[in-house]
């Protein structure tokens, strides 16, 4: 394989891991305020399919990417909906969108099947896509690539950077020491899901009008992303820097089953085309290996210094998630009000009881 | 305004605030009947009261969490509205919450940072904040590292935390809601040093607390809320712990339990060497070897945290031991499951007693057959028998006291005190050889810790082996026949009672031995 060759393939992982990115980088916003958008892969379909039908009959690319969000909005607000005022199960909600918006995908998609649509072009940038290898890799992508990565650091400077990002970090692991700051942890969860799910929305067209342009119904092989971004999103610790990380290391193992396709010809092609998602998720095991009783026992039994390198090391590998996430978040003086009804009612109760003893 | 006028922090002071005829109703519940409240410029003002008694609503009205149906706030005379946790702030009040609202994942600089404006506007400006951190630990003489994170600081630093950030934003009055429930002894005695210097400086400082010597010690005046009402207001130096704890229950109570003497029996629970893990993954136990007699209280003495969770829960069966071994009247039951245990008449009193000493969904009925279901008289094959599961739960709740509308109340219905007389009952009427308490009166009022204390003297009376394990040192004190200390997962020392100072056990709970003066524990 020439340099050419090489560099050509690792800039196709970058463009290709891309509507990754979007999907890793809106969940890890959604989740860091609380609420766990578990429909992920039902909205990529939807968006992919809602996108490229609008690029294709509007023939403007840039509608399809905005029916895209558009749709990954909605969906995140039927999620916020149920899971912050109606307080229900966000696994539950989550689960049957997930399913609801890939059948949809797949029935409104089927006028689509197969039809040329338009497709985002590669847009070299001047100057900076003369530099060897680095301008290859990072600047003879198209628009939606460069997008990622702005996104990536852009979420990352929020979170970590802003006053904006230190509240939505308290949001998501103490809602009520952020309500006494004066957060309003209800409005903030809406905006963060909203948005974020706006972003796992800009996962569908990225495919659908970039990287595998067209809309090929059950075939088109996006069924499953959601859930690989589910766990990159994991993995990555609920941070932005981590999460990109991830999702290339996905792309580059898709990248790599394509690659050793030709050589490895006695190993069946479905093997590694599914390989990248079990490695993934032994990645992300390995990770968290620290939680295990059998490490922490090996551990106690190892001389005190080496136990503490290990003890460190699997600190910094492992990432909590958001201690609110997926807890509903009541206001103390509600809280009150429904003690206060238990206690009327018990009362009730014992008086009733009350007037029975009596006769 | 007057350079007298200033605190060190550089905020104007609140010479008088008042509050006057609050009423504060709940559905069903009247939290706050017309309730006169006053603090000043320069005093700790305490406001007593048992759990219920509507101390938190009056201070949370106050903090504008709550809002008032009647009644008024003046502050320096003049009539305030306050809305929200903001206004409060903004009109120099500040509040120490029982629960710390700090986000244990950010750092001291973050949590002080959270929700204030930023110099350098949508971008944070830690470092600066840091700064004023620095300085305003030096003035008020509160150690604390600006760039920790909150779960790596001891509960005693946490708390220092709460006060440095209140004062940050310019608190002149500051609510301290049962700031010592949490702390050991050394750290009461260094937050009431700090709390002197405020008072001292021109704050004014409510003291919210139903441990009785520790408002004698620190404050100047002291207000008795019961059942919502303001029961009188008195100088300190005018009552005794007597008249306050009288006015706080409403009729005469006693103080020191009835021990009576009892005869040690065999060692019925021991542990060799026991280590385990944690939840977060650091050692929970270190090598923790003791033993249990019939008729003995052991008690385990000790800051929250320092493994006493994970040595009920090995003892229990609830978490496995990596070393060591355990026996029960003398065999070894290393390891064993939990039921396993409780045919060996092992019974268990948890810390948690909403989440693992009932089931919040099940009836009271059901609750106390939890043990003992599967077993005749309660079940016949696979058949339970309610008429007997009925006449059980009915005399339990007669020799329990237990206050319940029905037997078929849920648990979660009940108050605190009634779900640790159903658990109680549970786990003592089978008549178990080896008992494992566990924070058992911890947010109980003094009506039901006194029922739990002589439950459990009356258990030892009957020859029961009885692990207690308790933050609350008074308990420690009044209940134990020997105390072990616990720091750090290993155990320090293991003192009789009768050598047992508040003191020495402080001293060692701090991980330091009296003699030697030095950390033995790193």
């Amino acid at each position: 394989m020439t340099q050419e060759t090489l560099l050509i393939g690792l800039a196709g992982v970058l463009a290709s891991a891309a509507p990754v990115v979007f999907a890793v980088i809106g969940e890890t916003l959604s989740e860091r305020a609380g609420v766990l958008n578990l429909s992920m892969n039902g909205t990529i379909l939807l968006a992919a399919m809602g996108g490229f039908a609008v690029a294709y009959t509007t023939d403007n690319i840039l509608l399809g990417f905005l029916a895209g969000m558009l749709i990954g909005a909605l969906v995140a607000l039927v999620v916020a909906f149920a899971s912050i005022t109606l307080k229900q199960s966000q696994v539950a909600v989550g689960f049957v969108l997930a399913l609801t918006c890939r059948d949809l995908s797949y029935f409104l998609g089927s006028p689509y099947m197969g039809v040329p649509g338009p497709r985002l072009q590669v847009v070299p940038i001047p100057l900076l896509s003369d530099i060897p290898v680095l301008g290859t890799l990072f600047f003879r992508q198209d628009f939606i690539t460069y997008l990622s990565f702005l996104f990536i650091f852009l979420a990352w400077a929020w979170i970590f950077r802003t006053r904006s990002g230190l509240m939505l970090q308290g949001i998501g692991e103490k809602p009520a020491a952020a309500y006494i700051r004066g957060a309003n942890v209800t409005l903030m969860r809406y905006v963060y899901t909203v948005i974020g799910g706006a972003l796992i929305g800009l996962t569908g067209p990225a495919y659908s009008l970039a990287i595998r342009a067209g809309w090929m119904g059950t075939i088109s092989g996006l069924d499953g992303i959601g859930w690989i971004a589910l766990a990159i999103t994991i993995f990555g610790g609920w941070n932005p820097l981590r999460g990109a990380f991830g999702a290339y290391l996905f792309a580059f193992l898709q990248w790599l089953g394509l690659v050793l396709q030709p050589v490895l010809t006695q190993v069946p092609s479905q093997v590694l085309q599914v390989a990248p998602f079990p490695l993934m998720i032994l990645t992300l095991l390995l990770v968290n290996i620290g939680n295990a009783e059998w490490v922490e026992r090996t551990l106690a039994a190892m001389p005190e210094s080496t136990r503490k390198f290990f003890a460190k090391l699997l600190r910094a590998m492992r990432a909590s998630p958001p201690a609110a996430l997926g807890v509903p978040f009541i206001s103390r003086s509600r809280k009150r009000v429904l003690g206060g009804l238990y206690r009327r009612i018990c009362a009730r109760g014992r008086k009733l009881r009350a007037v029975f003893v009596k006769y | 305004m007057t350079e007298s006028n200033l605190l060190p922090s550089g905020r104007t002071r609140i010479d008088t605030l008042e509050i006057r005829g609050i009423t504060k109703r709940f559905p069903g519940v009247l939290a706050n009947d017309r309730v006169d409240f006053d603090v000043k410029t320069g005093e700790v003002h305490a406001l007593l009261g048992e759990n219920g008694a509507g101390k938190s609503t009056l201070m949370k009205i106050l903090y504008g969490l709550y809002h008032p149906d009647e009644g008024e706030i003046l502050l320096n005379g003049k009539p305030v509205a306050i809305s929200s946790p903001t206004d409060a702030i903004n009109l120099g009040i500040g509040m120490i919450h029982q629960h710390f609202m700090l986000v244990e994942s950010l750092t001291v600089v973050e949590n002080v940072a959270l929700g204030l404006p930023s110099s350098r506007g949508a971008l944070t400006d830690l470092d600066r904040v840091s700064k004023r951190i620095v300085e305003l630990a030096d003035i008020y003489g509160l150690k604390i590292d600006p760039s920790a994170y909150i779960w790596q600081l001891s509960v005693g630093q946490q708390q220092r935390v709460e006060i440095i950030k209140a004062l940050y934003r310019g608190a002149a009055l500051l609510i301290l809601d049962e700031p010592t429930a949490v702390l050991t002894p050394q750290e009461v005695d260094e937050l009431f040093a700090i709390m002197r210097q405020m008072v001292r400086d021109g704050h004014a400082l409510i003291f919210i607390s139903h441990k009785l010597h520790e408002v004698v010690e620190i404050s100047n005046r002291v207000t008795v809320l019961r059942d919502g009402r303001k029961i009188g207001t008195r100088p300190t130096s005018e009552t005794t712990k007597q008249i306050l704890a009288n006015w706080m229950v409403g009729r005469e109570v006693g103080f020191a339990p009835d021990r009576g003497d009892v005869e040690f029996g065999e060692v019925r629970l021991q542990l060799e060497n026991v280590a385990c893990g944690s939840d977060r993954g650091t050692p929970g136990l270190r090598g923790v070897s003791l033993e249990v007699r019939a008729g003995e209280i052991l008690g385990i003495a000790g800051v929250s945290g320092n493994g006493q969770r994970e040595l009920a829960e090995i003892v229990t069966g609830l978490r496995r031991i990596v070393s060591g071994n355990v026996r029960l009247d003398g065999q070894d039951v290393t390891n064993f499951p939990p039921g396993e245990l409780t045919e060996r008449m092992l019974s268990y009193i948890p810390e948690e007693r909403m989440r693992d000493g009932v089931i919040r969904e099940f009836s009271v009925a059901e609750n106390l057959i939890l043990r003992e279901h599967h077993k005749q008289p309660f079940s016949r094959s696979a058949f339970l028998n309610l008429r007997e599961i009925s006449a059980h739960a009915n005399r339990l709740i007669e020799r329990f006291q237990v206050k319940t509308p029905s037997q078929d109340t849920l648990a979660k219905n009940l108050s605190g005190g009634n779900i640790q007389k159903v658990v109680l009952a549970r786990e003592i009427s089978r008549n178990p050889r080896v008992i494992v308490a566990a924070q058992p009166t911890r947010g109980l009022d003094i009506g039901a810790t006194e029922y739990v204390r002589d439950q459990l003297l009356e258990q030892r009376k009957r020859g029961a082996a009885i692990l207690l394990i308790s933050e609350d040192l008074d308990e420690i004190l009044a209940l134990s026949d020997r105390i072990a200390v616990i720091y750090e997962g290993q155990i320090m020392d293991i003192v009789p009672r009768a050598d047992a100072t508040p003191e020495k056990l402080g001293l060692l709970m701090a991980g330091v031995h009296p003699e030697e003066g030095a950390h033995v524990v790193k």
